[in-house]
This record gives structure tokens, C-alpha cells and sequence, in this order.
């Protein structure tokens, strides 16, 4: 080694040695345990911590805050605790883009705090936790929720609290046309040759349903836009809502979507729109691509047509009623009916529908309509009848919000594929307004006091209708022992349905309801529905699935 | 020589041994935890795939953090969680709504908001040794936006004693007493007044902005409701003027950049109020007037939108002759958008004039052309992208380029560019803050894909100090255009990621005039730059 060399050794390790001299005395490991002292640029009160406010604070121009009040030290009794953790994948990998936090009480509605981690962040801290029980909640896409109990005893000033989340099954669906082409990209060309299929397909395309046993060559129809009925969660790679840079950010241009299903286990998977089943197959665990084949032939001639007539209580036509015919998600501008009053609709996705008809003052009661795969509906003369305004006023209403109030119409539907449909009207302070159909209805009040009347407009006259409150008990309905969609019906003994829904979900939940004895009827998408009979004291009851 | 062997041999020694301390040294302090995953701790909780691990199933509880604070389980831990900084926001009077206080902490693009409890207290996570920007709006309050050292210690408190504002309710009504901003709307114009206040009275108009107003800049905040259709309310108010310096300060009344009203605050005053000409604001927008040809003549029923960066704006449709105007357009940076059967989606900026009726001439607009690309790593890997276009002969200085349009390449690293016969720079950025540029020209793109190659970055740092816009742009060797930031007085500092290389960088004033370039290398480290 010649003289130049080793003269450059001696020089870049002397170097160094200074740098790592110097590093080791001032380094972090002393300026960690000091109070960070105070500058022109800190102009805040700093402290390590746990220790109170050290320095007086210093501003620059324009923003010099007055003296700090000494608060927050440790002489002060403690409120609550600084909450803080870290968020990790079970498998290591990385967070989803984003991750939902939420800290609530037990029992709970209400968070406390609501944070919202975007990658690369994964730690949050939350100040001033009171002493009790929480539950630390998350939901990311891509990632299985995760409940985290947590208790802040009194006294703690600190509390850490990690999460890990288990990344999700996520399948990757191709849906393939006969000829072998993506289903999207023949349906975009139908769509293209058929322009009038345009406004009443969604845009999202079919979607890709999960159960853990058979899928029914029929579903039971539902007012929304996609079935509720699946234990998984299906994202369309078409549409607004596509899932590229979310779950499935990975997935080429010729997939239909990503279905992220909860957990490894064999599965029957079905491709649907809205509640026609156009398409089964099956999942094994742990599988990571799905083909399926789907003739766009079976979804055209699934399109269904509705024909009605509106005519006033004399039988004339009614000229230029509005019809409305809608999903319970969405809202498309109103058509209008003929001179002859008569109206026709083609193209429709099979299944239930809310339709609304209206013509000047008059309109039909709030109903839905039924429409069969392939067929032609005609609900002959529907007759419109006057309006009224109704105001229904609570006597001695609760203090702020959570009343809920919903009317339904009790006059037989004028057609077999009719059915009444429930509107929700929106009740400020105790009074609420109602634009009604002169008829029969019955009006139901829960949330914060209970109340089920039935009434006729025609014969309520100009004044409001007065309903009173009775107190509500509470019923924690507890469905995580259910293993796939079941639909929960509550009767009263004189058969009034006061709950109807299918329970998709598998945490607990409350609802208000008014103490009685009720007839409850559990039905599964296969098998026999089991009946049971409940009955809810004032103090409430527990209904487990 | 002989000295030199042994002396190179004792250094070598002694940087083992520092090395070895340096390597073994505390990294500092951790917060106290308890990882239940090693289930060495029971001062923390951990859930697992939506069952609770051993310490909390068995008494559903967290215990509390061990009164003297000890060593993170492991330095990934700490390094994991990163500083937090807590305290409390120390207000002589209670906090009326906590969801509107804004308190955010701030590093170069590094930004980390702070979560609030109802009496103030606050707490950011994930932050790092360093200096730190924190910026504090309480309604009510003096805003603050001041320097913050965090050091290396786990968990920090700083407490931040707020001082109460002048508030001044703020009346911004025409010489027949209506309020100005549902005249406005009116018009199609929904935002952009914006009153600001000033040591010095304003001096003519500001530079144009992008943006639909230059926002909360000098000693004051302007509090409006950020619902726009409740801003329309005949009766109300215009919200409220904080002062982050009691009176005598000056009051300027602004529609975007253009002044419309000043006056003195006096110490004592309990209102602002304004009162203007419509006919005369009115008489400062602009007509627009533009022809549209496309590869076949004059274009009929094509729309043209101009807009803000916040959207909204007017359009108009051209007649046969292919002329249209635009009424009523705020003047400034204008976003355009032209839409024509057959032709090129044609977007770009334009910095229209206030004042009067400004003619843009002829704008050719080419046949549309679906331009197939695809994104790949520095291995050759397709990768994910969101891609962003911008036709080079359409940009000029100050205008940003087109950021506001995009879109993604997919797993298979596949895109399209929906374009004109035009050059254009393409620029592709991947989920994990990789970049790539590629010039693309789509007139002569034949149907192989063209590739833009992502790479590791390195952050560009543009601040100014400068009360004038400055413009920063990034162009490659040959001088074609990468990336542009427009620094506005509200947001004098930003960031842009580029892959090691040598660049050109232009600085430009709000005008388009060049104040000066260098030529700019990025090799491995951030880089900040201070635009003059």
C-alpha cells in the first residue's frame, strides 16, 4: 500500500472518529433525558414527559402567545390518560392506504375519538381518555375489523395500546363472457348498442356475493341496489367506486373486481345484479383467483317491463303523472306517463322497486313493486287521490335528537305485486310534517319513547295528531352466532311488524321497543324459519340468533 | 511510512471500539408499553383479527403504564410509534366547538394533525426529532404558526397558551344594502370574496391565483360558513374577521386577487363593514371570447369551462362559426376545459385579464388519440400508477401543469392517455412514492406501448420567503417540462419527488417572468431550495 493511501486511511478514520466521538457525547441518548431548552423558534412551554411546563414561552412576530398557565402538571388530579398506539398487520405487510379508528364508550354510540391513519402513518394518540371501559374499533379495506376492549383506570396518565389487524381473504374474480372476453367489456358494448340500457343499469356492473352453504337459485328481493345478502364484500373494478388503489390495487384492467371475504373457509359464491342470480360456483379455502362464466344473454332477458295507467277516483286519465321507480340508494329524475295516462317502462332490473306516482295534488300511497326476471307487469288503473298535509305532534317530547318516526300505509295495495313500503318522516323537536295520501296509515315512534298509531287523514280534520309516548325497553339483539344472512321479523300479538330485516352483520346491536310480548321468526336463506316467542320487560331483553 | 502503519492501525481500534459503543448505545427513552404479542407487559393491550390477546381477555383490561418509564421492547417499537407531542390549547374561555379548531403539525411534506378533546387538550402522533411548523386555528383566537423543536424524548408535552382575537363581524353589502354574495351567485359566482387584513393598506390588486381566492394571508383570518348555499342567506352576516393584531391594521375586500374595497380598522371598532358597487365588481369580470377549430373546420356546439382550482366557474357553447363566450369569468388562473365531439379533451390554464371582454383568438383543437402506455420499476416490473399528462405546447410559465387529471395504470402497469396530437409530459407515480417521467408524442404513437419507468425519490423542498407568488419549475436537460409548484402567499413551501438525476430548474414570478435558473442534482438526499 503506497504512502497516498494510507495517508487518506488515517485522515477519513480520524474523521470519523470525531464524528462518532462527538455523536456519542452529545447523541440522542443524553438529549432524550433532558427538557428540551428553549428557543427563539420553541416558543411554546416544552417539557419532558410527565413533567410540568419548564420555560417560559418565547414568540416571534406575528404570533407571541401570552405566559403559559401552568396546567396539565402532575399536582393537578388526573382527568384522564394520553391513549396511544401502533397499528400492524398480522402478516407484516403493509397497512392498508387508510385505517379507521374509533374509541368508545361500553355500550356506547357515541366515540370519542374518530382517527383516521393514511399510509405510511400507524400510530395515533388520543388525549385525555377519562378513567372507564372503551373499545378501540377498526375497519380498514382490505383488513378484518378488529374490537380492542381497553380500560383507562383511574389515575393513568399513559396507556399504550397496539392493534393488529389480519389482512383479509381477498379473491380476485375474473367474470368472463361465453366467448371468453371479460363480461365488463361485452356488457359496455351491449350497453353501447343498446343506449336505452344505459339509465337503468348501474354502472358498477354485477356484483359477486359469498355464502358458507349453497347460494339459492333464488334470492329473496330487497330494496337496494345490490343484495345485502353475502357474508363478503364485494369491490367492483368498474364504476366510481373501483377499488384500484384501495383493495386490489394489484389487479389488472381485465378483473371484475376483488372479493374480500372474512375468513378461509370453503365458500359458494354467486354473481348477481341486484337479486338475480346469474351465475354459481364455488371458493375453496385460501383460493386467490375466481373465474367465472356469465352470459350477458341471461341478464338482458332478465330485463322486466312495467305498464300502469293513472286515472283519478272518476276513471279519467291523468295526464303527465310523474312515476318514479327507484332502489332505495339511488334517485333517477321522474318519468312522465302519456295524455292517455298510461306509462311503460322496459328495461328494468328485475326485483323490488319503490314507486311513486304522482299528478298535481294526487299521488299513490307509498308502495313497492315486485318485477319478475323477463316479464311484463301491469298494474292496470292506479288511482290517485287527493293530499293532505298532516302534522303529527309529540306531547312532551324528549330533549334533542334520536326520535325516529316512520308511516306506513294499512289500505290494501290496488295490485297483487304492490306492497306497502314504509316512509321515514324527519321530526325536529317533537313535530313533524307529513305530505300524505288520503287513506289509512300507521304511524310508528321509537328511539327516545314509543308510540304505534294508526289513523285515516280523512278523518283527522284540520287538527294535528297528537301521539303520546310510552317508555321503551331496550333489546340487544345479538347475532354473533349466526353464521350467514337470516332475516329477523318481530310481530306484536296482534301482528304488527315492528322489526323486519335481514341481519347480514355478526356484532351486537340495540333497539328501542316498546315492552310487550312479540312473535319472532328467524328465517335462514335455506331451511326452515324457527319461531319464537319474546317477551320484553322494562328492563329490556336479549334476543340471540 | 513507518509511523503511518501503526497509526492507521490504532485509528482503526479506536473507530471499532466508538463504533461498537455507538452501536449498543441507548436510543433513548420509549414510551411505556407492554407489546402483548411478546407478552412480557401487561401495561398494554393488543388485538389480533378481532379476538383479544391474553392480557386483555383475561380482565378485558389495559393496566396502567408503570409510573417510571422504561425501555420500548424492542428500538423497532419506538422508532414504529414515533414522538408524540401532547399538551393543551390554554384558553381564558371555553372552546364554543372543537371541530372547527384546526392544529396540525408540519415538516417539510410531512404533516401530522393533532386529535382534540373537547377542552383542548391535544395529542399528534408519529412525529420525529427535528423542527416542526405548528399551526393553530381556534375560532375566536390568534392564529399561530411557529417553529417547534421535538427532540428525541418518546412523549413530549408543550402546552399553547392561545390570545383572544379582535373579532370583527364582517358586512359585505352593495350600495343599495343586499348582501354582495347572493348578487354574486347570482352570476354562477358561489366563492371567492375574502376579506384579508394587512399592516399596510394593499397596493392594487394581488398576483393571480389558481386558487378561488388567496385565502386567509397577512394578520387576519376571514371565517366564513363553509356551506355555500348558507352563504347565500340574504340576511346574514359575511362571517367574521379575526385579527391576529389588535387595531390599527387594514381591511382590503377581495374577489379572488382583485381588490374590491380597503379601509382602515380602528382600534374600537366592533364591525367591518363593506359596502360596493355591483355594477362596478360586475364591470371587473371578464368576457371571454375564443373560436374553436378542429381538424375539420370550425367546431359547433363544443363547451368551454373555465373554472378555479376549487371548481365551479362559467362556460359557454360555440355556434356554428365556432366562436363562444364565457360571461362573467373571475379573472386570474384559469382552469380551461374543452369539450368537442371527435376532438382531444383539451385542458390547460389560462391567466385571464379582470376588466373587460379578452379575446383568446383561435384555439385549434386536434383529433382525439388513445395513447397506450404502461408503468415499470427499475426492474422492468409492471407497477401500479396514477398518471397525470400535460401537452407540452399548451403550458407555459406560471401556469401549473395538469394535476387535476388523471389515471391509473393497472396491475399489469397498464394506461391509457386519452390526448391530442400533441407532445406531452407524462409523469407516473406509484403507491410507494416512486416516480417516473417519460415525453410522449402522441401524433406520432403508434400501438406499442409507450413505458414510463418509476423510480425511489428523493423529496425537492421549494420554499420562498418572497411576499409574491413564486413559481418553481422542474424541467429535464433537454428543458422539457417535468413538474411545476406554485408558491401563493398562503402556502409559501412545497414539495415534489424526483428520482436521482440532473434536472434544470426555472424560478419564476406570478407573472411568467424568469428570475432565475440552475441546474439542480438529485443524488440520494432530499434537497431544498429557497425561491428569490
Amino acid at each position: 500500500m503506497n504512502r497516498a493511501v494510507l495517508v487518506a486511511i488515517a485522515i477519513l478514520e480520524a474523521i470519523a472518529i470525531v464524528i462518532l466521538a462527538f455523536d456519542l457525547v452529545a447523541g440522542p441518548g443524553t438529549a432524550a433525558n433532558a427538557a428540551p431548552a428553549p428557543t427563539a423558534a420553541s416558543s411554546m412551554v416544552a417539557a419532558g414527559p410527565g413533567e410540568p411546563p419548564t420555560a417560559p414561552p418565547l414568540a416571534t412576530e406575528p404570533t407571541r402567545p401570552p405566559p403559559a398557565e401552568r396546567t396539565g402538571a402532575p399536582s393537578e388530579p388526573v382527568r384522564g390518560a394520553l391513549v396511544f398506539g401502533k397499528v400492524r398487520m398480522a402478516d407484516g405487510g403493509e397497512l392498508p392506504p387508510s385505517v379507521f379508528l374509533s374509541l368508545l364508550p361500553i355500550g356506547g354510540t357515541k366515540a370519542l375519538y374518530d382517527s383516521s391513519l393514511q399510509r405510511p402513518s400507524s400510530s395515533f394518540a388520543w388525549p385525555l381518555v377519562p378513567p372507564g371501559e372503551y373499545e378501540i374499533r377498526s375497519r380498514a379495506d382490505g383488513a378484518q375489523p378488529v374490537t380492542l376492549p381497553l380500560v383507562v383506570p383511574a389515575g393513568t396518565t399513559e396507556l399504550r395500546a397496539d392493534l393488529v389487524i389480519e389482512p383479509s381473504w381477498l379473491v380476485r374474480v375474473l367474470l368472463l363472457a361465453p366467448d371468453g372476453r371479460p363480461f365488463h367489456e361485452v356488457r359496455s358494448e351491449l350497453i353501447e348498442q343498446r343506449p336505452e340500457l344505459r339509465s337503468h343499469v348501474s354502472a358498477e356492473g354485477p356484483q359477486v356475493i359469498a355464502l358458507w352453504h349453497e347460494v339459492p337459485a333464488n334470492l329473496p328481493t330487497s330494496e337496494l341496489r345490490s343484495t345485502p345478502l353475502t357474508i363478503a364484500t364485494w369491490r367492483s373494478s368498474q364504476g366510481f367506486e373501483s377499488p384500484r388503489g384501495r383493495v386490489g390495487g394489484e389487479l389488472p384492467a381485465r378483473y371484475a373486481g376483488v372479493l374480500e371475504m372474512p375468513e378461509r373457509r370453503p365458500a359458494h359464491v354467486a354473481v348477481v345484479q341486484k337479486d338475480l342470480v346469474l351465475a354459481r360456483g364455488t371458493l375453496t379455502a385460501g383460493q386467490e383467483e375466481l373465474q367465472l362464466t356469465v352470459d350477458p344473454k341471461v341478464w338482458t332477458d332478465s330485463l322486466a317491463t312495467l305498464r300502469l295507467q293513472v286515472v283519478d277516483e272518476t276513471g279519467q286519465p291523468l295526464a303527465g303523472a310523474k312515476i318514479g321507480l327507484n332502489d332505495a340508494q339511488s334517485w333517477r329524475q321522474p318519468s312522465a306517463a302519456g295524455d292517455d295516462g298510461r306509462f311503460e317502462q322496459a328495461n328494468l332490473a328485475p326485483g323490488r322497486l319503490q314507486l311513486s306516482v304522482s299528478a298535481g295534488d294526487r299521488a299513490l300511497q307509498p308502495f313497492a313493486v315486485l318485477l319478475q326476471p323477463g316479464t311484463v307487469t301491469d298494474l292496470g288503473q292506479l288511482v290517485l287521490r287527493p293530499q293532505r298535509t298532516v302534522t303529527i305532534v309529540v306531547r312532551d317530547p324528549p330533549d334533542g335528537d334520536g326520535l325516529s318516526m316512520s308511516l306506513v300505509p294499512i289500505d290494501p295495495p290496488p295490485h297483487a305485486r304492490l306492497e306497502a313500503r314504509a316512509e321515514r318522516v324527519h321530526v325536529q323537536k317533537g313535530k313533524a310534517t307529513a305530505r300524505l295520501t288520503e287513506g289509512r296509515y300507521r304511524l310508528l315512534v321509537a328511539g327516545r319513547g314509543g308510540a304505534r298509531v294508526e289513523f285515516d287523514t280523512r278523518a283527522l280534520g284540520d287538527a294535528p295528531l297528537e301521539v303520546s309516548l310510552e317508555p321503551e325497553a331496550t333489546l340487544e339483539i345479538d347475532p354473533t352466532g349466526t353464521d350467514g344472512p337470516k332475516r329477523l321479523v318481530v310481530r306484536t300479538q296482534s301482528g304488527i311488524v315492528v322489526l323486519d330485516r335481514w341481519i347480514t352483520w355478526r356484532t351486537r346491536w340495540r333497539q328501542q321497543i316498546l315492552p310487550g310480548t312479540y312473535q319472532v321468526t328467524v328465517q335462514p336463506l335455506l331451511g326452515a324459519a324457527k319461531e319464537q316467542t319474546l317477551v320484553v320487560g322494562a328492563a329490556g331483553a336479549t334476543l340471540a340468533l | 511510512m513507518r509511523w503511518l502503519t501503526p497509526l492507521v492501525g490504532i485509528e482503526t481500534a479506536i473507530l471499532c471500539v466508538l463504533i461498537a459503543l455507538w452501536w449498543t448505545r441507548d436510543p433513548g427513552v420509549a414510551p411505556p408499553t407492554a407489546d402483548s404479542t411478546a407478552n412480557e407487559r401487561a401495561d398494554a393491550v393488543e388485538a389480533v383479527g378481532g379476538t383479544v390477546a391474553a392480557t386483555a381477555t383475561q380482565g378485558l383490561a389495559a393496566n396502567p403504564a408503570a409510573p417510571q418509564r422504561t425501555a420500548a421492547a424492542t428500538p423497532g417499537d419506538s422508532a414504529g410509534l414515533g414522538i408524540i407531542l401532547h399538551g393543551r390549547l390554554i384558553a381564558p374561555t371555553p372552546f364554543a366547538d372543537v371541530e372547527q379548531i384546526r392544529l396540525n403539525c408540519h415538516q417539510n411534506d410531512r404533516w401530522r394533525p393533532a386529535e382534540l378533546h373537547a377542552d383542548g387538550s391535544y395529542a399528534v402522533a408519529e412525529l420525529s426529532p427535528g423542527t416542526w411548523r405548528i399551526r393553530c386555528e381556534v375560532p375566536g383566537f390568534r392564529r399561530l404558526d411557529l417553529e417547534h423543536t421535538v427532540t428525541t424524548a418518546p412523549i413530549q408535552r408543550l402546552d399553547i397558551p392561545l390570545q383572544a382575537a379582535t373579532v370583527l363581524p364582517v358586512f359585505v353589502r352593495t350600495t343599495d344594502d343586499r348582501r354582495l354574495q347572493p348578487e354574486l351567485a347570482k352570476l354562477g359566482i358561489w366563492q371567492g370574496l375574502n376579506v384579508v387584513a394587512t399592516r399596510e393598506p394593499l397596493v392594487g390588486d394581488l398576483e393571480p391565483t389558481e386558487n378561488s381566492s388567496v385565502f386567509s394571508i397577512g394578520i387576519g383570518n376571514h371565517r366564513q360558513d363553509h356551506d355555500l348555499n348558507r352563504r347565500q342567506d340574504p340576511d346574514a352576516n359575511d362571517g367574521v374577521l379575526e385579527l391576529d393584531e389588535a387595531p390599527p391594521v387594514h381591511a382590503a375586500l377581495l374577489l379572488r386577487h382583485m381588490v374590491l374595497a380597503r379601509q382602515r380598522i380602528d382600534p374600537g371598532q366592533t364591525e367591518l363593514r363593506f359596502q360596493v358597487d355591483p355594477t362596478a365588481v360586475v364591470g371587473r369580470l371578464a368576457k371571454v371570447r375564443v373560436r374553436l377549430i378542429g381538424p375539420s373546420g370550425p367546431l359547433e356546439k363544443a363547451t368551454v369551462r373555465l373554472s378555479t382550482a376549487q371548481g365551479g366557474g362559467s362556460a359557454g357553447t360555440t355556434d356554428a362559426q365556432g366562436y363562444a363566450v364565457v360571461d362573467n369569468v373571475l379573472p386570474g388562473l384559469t382552469s380551461v376545459d374543452i369539450h368537442a365531439k371527435d376532438c382531444e379533451p383539451f385542458t390547460t390554464h389560462w391567466t385571464i385579464p379582470p376588466d373587460g371582454e379578452h379575446d383568446r383568438g383561435e384555439v385549434v383543437l386536434t383529433g382525439a388519440v388513445q395513447v397506450p402506455g404502461k408503468v415499470v420499476d427499475h426492474t422492468g416490473k409492471p407497477v401500479r400508477a396514477s398518471v397525470q399528462w400535460t401537452a407540452l405546447d399548451l403550458w407555459q410559465p406560471p401556469h401549473p401543469r395538469i394535476d387535476r387529471r388523471s389515471t391509473a395504470a393497472d396491475g399489469d402497469g397498464h394506461f391509457t392517455l386519452q390526448a391530442g396530437q400533441r407532445r406531452y409530459t407524462v409523469r407516473a407515480q406509484s403507491d410507494d412514492q416512486q416516480v417516473g417521467f417519460a415525453i410522449v408524442d402522441a401524433a406520432s404513437a403508434g400501438p406499442e406501448r409507450f413505458v414510463v419507468t418509476v423510480q425511489p425519490t428523493q423529496a425537492l423542498h421549494l420554499r420562498t420567503a418572497s411576499q409574491q407568488v413564486r413559481v418553481g419549475v422542474v424541467a429535464d436537460r433537454d428543458g422539457n417540462l417535468l413538474d411545476v409548484r406554485r408558491l401563493e402567499l398562503r402556502w409559501p413551501a412545497a414539495s415534489l419527488r424526483l428520482p436521482d438525476g440532473e434536472y434544470r430548474l426555472t424560478v419564476y414570478d406570478g407573472h411568467g417572468r424568469q428570475l432565475q435558473q440552475e441546474t439542480l442534482r438529485i443524488a440520494g438526499s432530499e434537497v431544498t431550495k429557497e425561491l428569490r
